[in-house]
């Protein structure tokens, strides 16, 4: 695909991300059910390139705010921001920016007039002659943008510099979002939609997609073939009170056919006895990749990481490799997560965690899902077979 | 509360709340899940069938999902009878026979980490705490900077 993308296709993108943003958020408090989707207004790169297109969202004549849709795939998403509550009217826009020219700019001619991210997401309005720029004024304030400086790093712009997104950003870094891109379409292509939809709505979409697959989700299994897909994991409640981390640790050794009982797990990381327990010291959280490693007789590479994020249990998950996770106070272990298929910007949408959790003691449960934003993660204890 | 209860059928309608196949479970009444300073943390809700818990669900107050449970991963026949956890009778008298005291009405909460949901309640006036998880019941000793706590007795 192009790294461009055409009006026409940008208005199916919107169409689509706002809808399917408008029912994954049934389960988060925000909708956007009702409102209509407007023609999108192209906001420009400071290279004349189209940057973005921003819709305008309305209820009946009233404003229902604005989404700003890529027109580039440098964004490695199409759904750039939502604003429920900004107003975004271009015509009056423009006749503002018609007015404050004549202040600033008293003799200026132009023949084209259009709106630039001269500093995304900072936008201004420009006024062309001949293809040139008579002035660039910046929206609201009405300040005229200095020319590029051509005095610093690329990306690193002052408060009121103009430059280009497009041609300063890596080329690396274009590469890999434009595959993010490629791959966020195949995954909406799973998604039916009238061509003619303008209207953002539950009843729009409901038919042809089921709440679960609005979410990108994984299990572990015996392999990686997912025709072949079985679930392969199993919960080992802990045996005392404070034996989460030596229930944690069976339970990936057990996946990898390590069998040991809980009581001798708890002998090798020095959690005491069944008659005389204990956790495992915050000091001593390393001796959880040791263990890992020595009961499996060096076969297993274990390592520990500090706070994980997501895709560090999203990476593992996709491996098919459980981890222990370790949370303040308790350890458990995880075995899938789910995801939100759409990522916007300042809201990763929902992210869960598949936990086989050993709390309660001798009973154990698994968790499907734990809201990843919701909690803290400590530590991460990763396992893999080690291969020649 | 109401809107508690209606949330999580919602969630269990739509899907993201998964039941095991064949299992039919009533959703109890939200309980009130208390921080350690007393403060609303988040709202309990049971799943239970012939008299077993067999999920729990937790919400935040302001109705996001914290998590769904599956006791015992799933196995009714494995997991805790209801009233170990739901009764506070029960479990007041299960407290009491381990402090050898009467125990204070035990108020729901969590041992250290969330995740570590238990009842708490308190014997010989006040003076020592106690812990109940189902039919677990065991004596906190203080805070302590490990994964898991130190059971009772362990101190050394």
């Amino acid at each position: 695909m192009d790294a461009v993308l055409k009006p026409a296709e940008a208005h199916k993108l919107a169409t689509i991300e706002l809808n399917l943003f408008n029912l994954a958020h049934t389960v988060h408090g925000v909708t956007l059910e009702g409102a209509t989707i407007d023609p999108g207004t192209p906001i420009f790169d400071p290279n004349g390139e189209v940057l973005f297109y921003r819709i305008a969202l309305k209820r009946g004549a009233a404003g229902a705010g604005y989404a700003d849709i890529a027109a580039h795939t440098l964004f490695g998403e199409p759904l750039l921001a939502t604003a429920p509550d900004a107003p975004w009217d271009p015509t009056a826009l423009l006749a503002q920016a018609r007015l404050a020219l004549k202040r600033t700019h008293p003799a200026a001619t132009y023949d084209n007039i259009r709106f630039v991210a001269f500093s995304y997401p900072k936008i201004a309005v420009e006024f062309l002659a001949n293809g040139k720029e008579v002035a660039l004024l910046e929206l609201s304030s009405w300040r005229q943008v200095p020319p590029a400086s051509r005095d610093r790093k690329p990306l690193e712009p002052g408060n009121f510099d103009r430059y280009s997104l497009i041609d300063e950003s890596p080329a690396e870094q274009k590469r890999e979002a434009h595959a993010r891109f490629e791959d966020r379409l195949s995954r909406l292509a799973r998604v039916q939609i009238p061509v003619e939809a303008s209207t953002i709505s539950k009843a729009t979409l409901l038919p042809s997609i089921g709440v679960v697959s609005l979410y990108d989700t994984e299990e572990l299994h015996y392999n990686k073939l997912s025709a072949s897909h079985h679930p392969c994991y199993e919960l080992r409640p802990q045996e005392t009170s404070v034996w989460c981390v030596a229930a944690s640790v069976q339970m990936v050794l057990d996946f990898y056919r390590y069998n040991y009982t809980q009581t001798r797990i708890a002998q090798q990381l020095g959690l005491g006895t069944p008659s005389n327990p204990n956790g495992l010291p915050y000091s001593r959280d390393n001796d959880v990749a040791v263990a890992l490693h020595a009961m499996s007789n060096n076969s297993l590479t274990a390592t520990m990481l500090t706070t994980p994020p997501f895709s560090s249990y999203v990476a593992e998950i996709q491996a098919n490799r459980p981890m222990v996770s370790f949370i303040p106070g308790h350890a458990r272990s995880v075995a899938g997560y789910t995801r939100s298929i759409f990522v916007i910007l300042g809201n990763t949408g929902y992210q869960g965690l598949l936990v086989y959790d050993p709390w309660a003691p001798n009973v154990g449960r698994i968790t499907k899902w734990e809201n990843f934003n919701a909690q803290t993660y400590r530590r991460m204890f990763t396992a893999h077979v080690t291969t020649i | 509360m109401r809107q508690i209860a209606r949330r999580v059928r919602e969630l269990v309608d739509s899907g993201f709340f998964e039941l095991p196949p064949g299992i039919s479970a009533t959703a109890g009444d939200p309980l009130a899940v208390v921080d350690p300073a007393g403060a609303l943390e988040s709202w309990f809700v049971p799943f239970t069938a012939s008299g077993k818990l067999v999920a729990w669900a937790r919400m935040l107050p302001d109705l996001t999902p914290l998590e769904f449970s599956l006791l015992a991963g799933g196995r009714t026949d494995l997991a805790p009878d209801a009233a170990d956890w739901l009764d506070p009778a029960r479990i007041r008298a299960r407290i009491s026979a381990a402090a050898g005291d009467a125990a204070s009405l035990p108020v729901l909460t969590y041992d250290g980490a969330p995740a570590r949901l238990a009842w708490r309640a308190y014997s010989h006036g006040g003076s020592r705490r106690w812990w109940a998880a189902g039919t677990t019941v065991w004596e906190d000793h203080g805070d302590w900077e490990v994964t898991g706590g130190v059971e009772s007795g362990s101190r050394k």
